[in-house]
């Protein structure tokens, strides 16, 4: 192409896509007519006007950047001592204000032609394309013309590689992607190229969707990897591939997801947050998600540090298409598509569900309800895999700990994390990327920084083979919970709640089906049913223990009480044939607590447990067929071991009798020859206010009082007394599993 | 081979018992990181604990014999992932540790995982270091100050433990040196497994009273009653 050519014409956009027909190839040109010339004319406007507006000095640096960029057009004729110093001071311009404001549209446009034509040698070409960062965004065509030049093999591989890497870094801000999906081909052809292979697999990856999966496509890859071994990179976008259309691929690809790609944008990093802060200008405070319109931002913001979370964005979009009359992918039959933006109620998304274009920089759907209804039903995966992507990315990259010296950045990824959560709590599910982020972070977590997000996250953890997941997850959840504060434990056992009660509602939606296919990990329902019990048993291996350490403090045991008081109805609130009582270190202590609350919840969970069993027995005995899971006999048994246990003791004044017994030479040893009644309902230690309450309130007056005497009528009055104190579980459990025979 | 360095933090004024009261604790971290020994040791003494707490750091072991020392309750072994020496130092100090340490009483503490891209010693290095020897390992990038303050409770709650200060609990049976295993058994149970309370066979009822709540599991559904 000639310079000369292009700075007239940058005056007259009109005739720059006419004079640019001529340098590009002919696979291109047809495509380019309509497009150039608006964007051009949208950058001028958006972007040129605020800036000219900013301080005197900012004016200046610009006109150097357009001195220098003019410099880099024509390019270097003659090599001399004069000429590098001219181009160094050039050079230092750009880089200062590409990393200070970034670059408009059209100087990326120009300078990403002059990289990649080969003028300068590859140190000064690498040094543009490091600098190659864009105010706002970038523009599909300027990428396209740069690939033009790479089918011109005018620059070296090592400028090919940063190019490749840069389009990673950059994908997110390139305005939109149909064109460039076009060149699919070309891009796939570089694969055979073995230095440029990763990264040209990483841009694969981000660029793919379903129309470009292919059987040729398949098989050439496929041989790659026999040629070169099983490369993260390729088994990453076969498993892509095989992600798209499973039929395509029958060879088995890891099904253990971990981080395919070296994050290659580590260049660019700090610039790419400074570009989001940019486009997403002041933060909008975190959006409460709801079913209806979602109104887009309120206009203050809360903390100074802007969200992490991208805007809504595809106004590039809008306007071209205003204009433009046919687009290419009309051409091709495709619907015009709808921006996002302008979404604003459930019906319009109803209407306009078959042709929503989702924004480019796709974090933007984790604040906008409807966007995530959309997500939720959509088929294309392609578009789940896009915010995956992003979102693995970003959490990578912010969370706090993997950066030792930002770490007052902790307010933000804490919004950050809020909002993630937000979603998930939203769409009733985990997001794949934050299981992934915990199966690396959580063995680095202190267990105190982000504490209430972090365990939130552990809440969303999709149901999967629980011995899979333990060693990532749960074995370091497990060595936190016991050397940490009593309180840190209390929220982990709340979370373990959650988990749980997340796990039996997806088990309970989906239990007619046998063989569960929609899970990622394709276990049957038995299985899933084990990982559920495992988790009951692994939190009651959890709070046996921490009961030792705690010196069974009572707060706790509510804490462990609560999560069996979810266990003890799964299977009549959940439908799920699983009943697994507590271990003995929690029954007991529960049973001999000095809290009468813990005692009533025991005496609740008790009665709930016995409403299950009988309930599943029922169910057992109509349908003639032994469940096939979980009802072994032991569940029985236990029931009733703990049922005599509690019977005797509260009850019938004969603790530890049958089958436990214990020498009553040991009590009369340690010194309570009269043990057997000091455990009924009278005289245990968690009752015994409320006997000489009920006492005194018959007698006042009465300055000694005897517990001993209530029996007979007065324990049944006892009894009312102690229900009418709020003690409803008690009162429960002694109407289901005592029954007084009227005459004695 | 001798220590090059064995310095003493020690905080409150109790006397050195030599390592026969219950009173002090004493806890050794090792490591050629020192400077954030150092610091490491001074967020512990900053710790709330309710006995004396003594901190020694060394560079590596073993530590000069010619001191009388007093027995030691937990051993931190801080392993730098930037660094390859430091985890060699580590591995050879470790072949001088006496055996009964590594029940319970011996720790690994891996600092810098962080910043992945300057770790010159892999994180499964250290997992599995850890693992050979039976130990917990903790992850804690000590250059921070708030993750070092969470760690240097974490340190002390574990230290408490192995000097037998936490009633019922001891350093072997410390549940954060075993991971979770199967289900069934539970290691506080041992004393309720004894306490078989099987199916009455006798009269469970003193007034006249039966318990419904029996279920059967066998093949009726008929209901235990039992009267006097």
């Amino acid at each position: 192409m000639s310079p000369q050519k292009r700075v007239k014409n940058s005056e007259t956009p009109k005739r720059t896509s006419q004079g640019s027909n001529t340098y590009q190839t002919n696979l291109l040109d047809w495509k380019l007519k309509e497009d150039l010339s608006n964007s051009r004319s949208i950058s001028k406007h958006g972007q040129k006007n605020p800036v000219e507006d900013y301080v005197h000095a900012d004016d200046q640096a610009e006109d150097a950047l357009q001195v220098a960029v003019r410099y880099f057009e024509k390019g270097p004729f003659k090599t001399s001592r004069s000429k590098d110093k001219t181009l160094e001071k050039h050079l230092k311009t750009v880089e200062n204000v590409a990393w200070k404001n970034g670059l408009a549209q059209e100087e990326i446009d120009i300078l990403l032609n002059v990289t990649l034509s080969g003028k300068f040698g590859s140190a000064v070409n690498a040094r543009m394309l490091k600098s190659m960062i864009p105010t706002t965004l970038i523009s599909e065509d300027s990428v396209v013309k740069a690939v033009s030049w790479l089918c011109v093999g005018k620059c070296c591989s090592s400028t090919k590689v940063l190019f490749y890497r840069w389009l990673v870094a950059m994908f997110d801000f390139i305005d939109h992607k149909e064109k460039i999906n076009l060149l699919y081909g070309f891009f796939f052809a570089s694969l055979q190229d073995d230095t440029l292979c990763p990264y040209v697999c990483h841009f694969l990856y981000l660029l793919t969707k379903k129309e470009n999966v292919k059987p040729f496509r398949v098989r050439k890859l496929l041989d790659l990897q026999a040629k070169m071994g099983k490369q993260p990179y390729l088994q990453a976008l076969l498993s892509l591939y095989k992600f798209f259309i499973p039929t395509l691929i029958s060879v088995s690809l890891p099904i253990k997801k971990k981080i395919f790609f070296k994050n290659s944008e580590n260049l660019w990093k700090t610039a790419i947050f400074a570009v989001r802060q940019r486009n997403q200008g002041p933060s909008p405070e975190p959006l409460k998600l709801m079913l209806g319109p979602a109104n887009v931002r309120p206009g203050k913001r809360k903390w100074n540090s802007p969200s992490l979370i991208p805007v809504l964005d595809s106004s590039s979009h809008s306007k071209e298409y205003g204009k433009r009359g046919m687009s290419l992918s009309d051409y091709l039959g495709r619907n015009r598509s709808f921006p996002v933006e302008q979404l604003k109620s459930f019906p319009q998304l109803l209407q306009n569900i078959h042709c929503l274009e989702l924004p480019s920089q796709m974090g933007a759907v984790l604040n906008n309800s409807l966007l995530l209804h959309y997500i939720n039903c959509v088929r294309d995966q392609s578009v789940l895999l896009r915010l995956y992507h992003w979102l693995s990315q970003t959490l990578q990259e912010e969370c706090i700990w993997y950066k030792v010296n930002n770490y007052e950045h902790g307010k933000e990824f804490t919004n950050f994390l809020d909002t993630v959560i937000r979603a998930e709590c939203f769409l009733q599910e985990g997001f794949y990327s934050c299981e992934a982020f915990l199966y690396k972070s959580l063995p680095l977590w202190d267990g105190s920084c982000c504490r209430s997000q972090f365990l939130q996250l552990v809440c969303w953890i999709p149901i999967s083979n629980f011995s899979e997941v333990k060693p990532v997850i749960f074995d370091h959840l497990a060595q936190l919970f016991f050397t940490s504060t009593i309180y840190f434990k209390c929220s982990v056992l709340e979370c373990l709640k959650e988990l749980l009660q997340n796990w039996l509602l997806w088990l309970s939606v989906n239990i007619h089906r046998k063989t569960v296919l929609d899970s990622p990990l394709e276990t049957t329902f038995g299985e899933s049913m084990n990982s559920v019990s495992e988790l009951i048993h692994y939190v009651g291996w959890l709070s046996t223990n921490a009961m030792r350490l705690e010196s069974n403090s009572t707060f706790l045991l509510h804490f462990v009480l609560d999560f069996y008081e979810k266990v003890c109805d799964i299977y009549i609130n959940y439908n799920i044939p699983l009943v697994v009582l507590f271990p003995p270190g929690i029954f007991y202590l529960a049973l001999l607590s000095l809290d009468s609350s813990i005692l009533n919840q025991l005496c609740y969970i008790m009665h709930r447990y016995r409403k299950n069993l009988t309930a599943a027995k029922k169910n057992e005995l109509v349908l003639k067929t032994k469940s096939e899971f979980i009802f072994s006999s032991k569940a029985y048994q236990e029931y009733n071991r703990y049922l005599t246990a509690m019977v005797g003791c509260l009850w019938t004044s004969k603790p530890f009798q049958k089958g436990s017994y214990i020498d009553p030479e040991v009590f009369k040893k340690v010194g309570v020859a009269k043990y057997k009644k000091s455990l009924n309902l009278v005289h245990h230690p968690a009752l015994l206010s409320y006997a000489v309450s009920f006492l005194l309130q018959e007698q006042p007056e009465e300055r000694t009082v005897h517990v001993s005497s209530i029996r007979g009528k007065k324990w049944n009055w006892y009894l009312d007394y102690l229900f009418s104190e709020g003690l409803q579980g008690l009162k429960l459990f002694i109407r289901s599993s005592i029954h007084r025979s009227s005459v004695p | 081979m001798t220590s090059h360095c064995c310095k003493d933090a020690v905080r409150g004024d109790g006397e050195d018992v030599g390592g026969t009261g219950l009173e002090g604790i004493k806890s050794l971290l090792v490591g050629t990181e020192d400077a954030l020994l150092q610091q490491l040791a001074d967020s512990m003494l900053k710790e709330d604990c309710a006995s004396m707490l003594k901190v020694h750091l060394a560079q590596s072991l073993p530590l000069p014999s010619n001191v009388n020392r007093p027995r030691i309750d937990l051993i931190v072994f801080v392993v730098n992932l930037h660094s390859k020496y430091s985890l060699r130092n580590v591995e050879e100090s470790l072949r001088h540790v006496d055996a009964t340490f590594f029940l319970g009483k011996v720790g690994f503490l891996a600092t810098g995982a962080g910043r992945d891209s300057h770790c010159s010693v892999h994180r499964n290095t250290v997992l599995k270091l850890a693992q050979t020897y039976r130990s917990p390992l903790l992850f804690c990038d000590l250059e921070v100050e708030g993750l070092r303050a969470t760690m240097a409770q974490r340190l002390v709650r574990m230290l408490q433990i192995c000097a037998g200060h936490v009633p019922g609990v001891s350093a072997p049976s410390h549940p954060h040196t075993h991971s979770y295993r199967a289900p069934g058994l539970y290691p506080s149970d041992e004393f309720h497994l004894h306490l078989r309370l099987h199916l009455n066979k006798g009269s469970v009822a003193k007034n006249s009273l039966k318990i419904t709540g029996l279920i059967h599991h066998v093949d009726s559904a008929d209901e235990l009653t039992q009267n006097n």
